[in-house]
């Protein structure tokens, strides 16, 4: 889809067409959930912050400046729903609830290399794990990211440097305890 | 290296993992509960998602009254707190504060405004923050020294009798800003320091044009624990002036790991400081910014009168980031945007304290102050007038609470606009505010509106009393992009229009010229039409011509040719990778000709890319069009070649005079790349070096790399 067309969608979101805002949800959706999945670790959790997030976005759209910009937009807020669903699992459970939590869910998966990335993740700061999320499953250069967190893309490229040599790392470990 | 081969690796595990979309969240089951929500400019309140077996989710939208916050510090009797002069705008943002504080949802989607608003700045800055701060291992010296050279400036302007290279401007005699400058006699680059300092882009290099010697290079000087970094800049007699953004940061020293990796902390990694290092000082530092920095815009006037020896005469701060900025009479007005981060205020003392914009620590006055509030807004524009000249910046501020997208200026008049959806029935429009210009008072002149969004500055032009501004509307009952342009008198009121121009095609540029309007259309046919302006009331279509591809920018020539830079293409679609420049012959307003293009595949340029007229260079004498052409080499190994193309009109036809390389064996660090010229001699300006070309023979002169 071109970014001519994606303008002309967010023009009639504005407008109020929930029909154009489903057709842009359709493209960003899967990396929404992905996003929101491996920030949370937790599928029912992920499920509500993209669906607060959608609705927020649909609610607010109109106070979107720039339609260029609105793939960012949406992912900001998405970031900001998922920080308050972390809230919510932090403040219902201790941290040994979470691991405890994070493994039963897991059970819901095949693979068990996904578990490893999840929990790899899982095992980053918050803000690391935001970093990581939006450059792979985003594709956002340092610049955006640093736009959308506030903070310098200089810092941006030394935190995602030293968070994939972290998470590589902890995967490797993980992946030599098994054998 | 190895960060990117880390980042491809779990990229690559992570392509293998995607988790499918839960029916919950499918897009029909999306659509279904967004019909239970309702767009609004007030306050929603929306109760968490959740699934409920695999139904859709129950949705519950709670309305606030829209002054329900204004309430809260009524009752808590926070009027006390309010002064008198400000009331309005002090409560505004006090009940912005507590809807902020008791509303989740808002709360997120208002700091999510902040980072569009970072994206949309950056947009307007032509992507030069991004520049600036990327410099990844560098760091900012605390309480650095004062530069030890000094900038300088020899003869004035009225003094050189030379033909050279000035900024492409859209009104005459009012100047515009440039990261380059040149006074006949010295080059002025504005580029990124050296290279192991944090701080990029506050360091003017001063060329010598005639021998290329760098007779001084002027590095800004920096407050301690404050970061500054040099956007623009105006040379004008024997002033230099600087116009940037500054903020204030925080710096920590780090103990250093016997590896001279900085310590991994979880302490210090949650908050937003990065590892650098100290040129000089074998000791890491931290450095960081607050989530949202307070940027204030910054102007900084160098006497340049003697050359070796710039010397600081004055110095003024206004709230907001950098815009634009326009010089009329040795008078610089400077735009900048402030928008209040209610969401890192703490109290409702603070509030009040960032909530008016000030100049130099001062409140601007609230009879300088025009507000339009809905219950959102948070965004002021900000608008000083400094008579550089003098040296004398005490000139008259003014400030707008509202939104302020584009900025047009006239000699006396400064347009901004904004897209307004205020009403859903309604049209998307354009609001335009008129602010009247002078060193004394700056002040709103008229309001007014019409219907679609508009491109940039060259979108709107004022002529004899009338405002003229094209613009594309989206029609939602035909589902079709209509091309319009409107005629508005001195009280911003509708006399004339021309609406849907051509049929579903969206206008890629606009420029007018005197009594006539060049628009460029794009989606079908891409056409250039002449349109007749000469009875403000009743605009019409002279005539037009049909092309492939699109101008993005143009440039008119004399009275009868017009030049179009942007991109080719085919029929059918435009070719987004190929630069194109055509000269239109439009001596005949009914039959415009296209008479000639020259096309570069695989190229690009700013004015292309970024809608920067700046980087375009017209040397009206020679009839010369310099153009920077980026273009990327996929052969054996990738390259980027910055070279500059000099283009001639002559004898009615478009022709390349001379094309100059500038640097094609290594990837420059990053995208200023500008030409300019005095007399005979091409001068191409990267942010590493500076190289002269005879502009008959193409031959390379002398190469500088700055100090």
């Amino acid at each position: 889809m071109s970014s001519t067309d994606i303008r002309k969608l967010v023009r009639l979101s504005k407008q109020g067409s929930t029909n154009a805002f489903g057709e842009l949800y359709e493209i960003y959706s899967k990396d929404m959930y992905n996003f929101a999945y491996y920030y949370l670790g937790d599928t029912h959790r992920a499920q509500d912050a993209v669906g607060d997030a959608v609705c927020a976005a649909f609610s607010s759209i109109r106070t979107l400046k720039k339609d260029s910009a609105f793939r960012s937009w949406l992912f900001t807020i998405l970031l900001r729903s998922c920080q308050k669903q972390l809230k919510y699992i932090i403040e219902q459970r201790s941290i040994s609830d979470i691991e405890e939590h994070t493994e039963i869910s897991s059970g819901d998966n095949d693979f068990r290399i996904t578990v490893e990335l999840k929990e790899a993740l899982l095992q980053l700061s918050e803000e690391e794990r935001q970093i990581v999320l939006l450059s792979v499953v985003c594709s956002y250069k340092s610049g955006e990211i640093g736009e959308m967190l506030s903070i310098p893309s200089g810092t941006v490229r030394s935190k995602l440097s030293r968070a994939t040599d972290k998470l590589c790392r902890i995967m490797s470990e993980e992946g030599s305890k098994v054998k | 290296m190895k960060n990117k081969d880390n980042t491809d690796f779990i990229k690559s595990i992570y392509e293998s993992q995607k988790q499918d979309l839960p029916e919950s969240l499918s897009k029909e089951n999306i659509i279904a509960q967004l019909e239970n929500t309702e767009i609004k400019p007030k306050t929603a309140r929306i109760i968490p998602f959740r699934k409920i077996a695999s139904v859709a989710a129950v949705f519950i939208v709670v309305i606030c009254a829209v002054f329900a916050g204004g309430r809260i510090w009524e009752d808590r009797q926070i009027k006390s707190l309010i002064s008198e002069d400000y009331a309005e705008i002090e409560s505004h943002f006090l009940s912005l504060y507590n809807r902020y504080k008791t509303d989740e949802i808002v709360n997120y989607v208002d700091d999510a405004m902040e980072g569009v608003w970072n994206v949309a700045g950056d947009i307007i800055y032509g992507n030069a923050f991004d520049k600036n701060v990327s410099a990844d291992t560098a760091v900012p010296e605390a309480g650095e020294p004062e530069s030890d050279m000094a900038p300088t400036q020899a003869a004035t302007q009225n003094s050189v009798t030379s033909n050279h290279g000035q900024t492409n401007v859209q009104v005459e005699n009012v100047d515009e800003a440039d990261v380059i400058k040149n006074d006949g006699k010295y080059i002025y680059v504005l580029t990124g320091s050296k290279k192991d300092n944090l701080y990029s882009g506050d360091v003017v290099h001063i060329i010598r044009g005639s021998d290329l010697e760098e007779v001084s290079t002027l590095s800004v000087e920096r407050k301690e624990n404050t970061f500054f970094q040099g956007k623009e800049m105006y040379v004008d007699g024997d002033k230099l002036i600087i116009i940037g953004v500054t903020a204030e940061i925080e710096i920590r020293k780090e103990n250093e790991a016997e590896t001279g990796v900085v310590v991994y902390n979880d302490a210090i990694q949650s908050e937003v400081w990065a590892p650098g290092y100290v040129p000089g000082e074998d000791e890491y530092i931290h450095y960081g910014f607050s989530r949202a920095p307070e940027y204030e815009t910054l102007t900084l006037v160098y006497d340049i009168s003697d050359i070796s020896k710039p010397e600081l005469v004055s110095e003024k701060k206004q709230s907001g980031e950098y815009n634009t900025s326009r010089m009329i009479n040795g008078v610089l007005y400077t735009v900048s945007n402030y928008s209040v981060y209610i969401g890192k205020t703490e109290s409702e003392k603070e509030v009040l304290d960032i909530c008016v914009p000030k100049v130099n620590g001062e409140r601007i006055s609230a009879e300088d102050i025009d507000t339009k509030i809905d219950e959102n807004s948070r965004s002021y524009t900000v608008i000083t007038a400094s008579d550089t000249a003098s040296g004398d910046l005490s000139g008259a501020s003014y400030a707008y609470l509202g939104n302020s997208e584009k900025v047009y200026c006239s000699a006396d008049t400064l347009y901004f606009t904004y897209s307004d959806y205020s009403d859903l029935k309604q049209r998307q429009t354009t609001v335009i505010n008129a602010i009247g210009l002078s060193k004394d008072k700056i002040s709103k002149k008229a309001e007014g509106s019409v219907y679609g969004h508009i491109n940039n500055q060259f979108s709107m032009d004022e002529y004899d009393g009338y405002l003229r501004i094209g613009t594309t509307g989206y029609n939602s009952a035909t589902f079709k992009d209509e091309s319009n342009l409107y005629v508005l008198d001195d009280e911003l009121k509708l006399v004339g229009e021309l609406e849907d121009i051509a049929d579903n095609e969206e206008i890629k540029s606009v420029r007018f010229a005197g009594n006539k309007a060049y628009v460029v259309t794009f989606e079908q046919t891409d056409p250039l039409f002449v349109i007749d302006l000469s009875k403000p009331t009743e605009p019409k279509i002279s005539g037009y011509v049909k092309l492939p591809g699109y101008s993005t920018y143009l440039h008119p020539v004399g009275a009868d040719y017009l030049v179009g830079v942007g991109f080719g293409g085919s029929e059918e679609s435009a070719d987004l990778s190929a630069l194109k420049v055509t000269l239109f012959d439009v001596s005949n307003p009914e039959k415009p000709k296209v008479v000639s293009n020259f096309e570069v595949c695989e190229a690009s340029t700013e004015i292309t890319q970024c809608d920067n007229h700046k980087a375009l260079l017209y040397y009206p004498e020679k009839n010369l069009i310099g153009i920077p052409v980026k273009k990327r080499i996929f052969a054996d190994t990738f390259r980027e070649v910055y070279s500059y193309a000099m283009l001639e009109i002559k004898d009615g036809e478009l022709e390349l005079k001379t094309g100059f390389v500038h640097q094609q064996d290594k990837t420059p660090v990053n995208g200023l790349f500008r030409g300019t010229y005095i007399d005979e001699t091409v001068y191409t300006v990267s942010d590493n070096s500076i190289c002269a070309f005879n502009l008959e023979s193409g031959e390379l002169i002398k190469k500088t790399e700055y100090k």
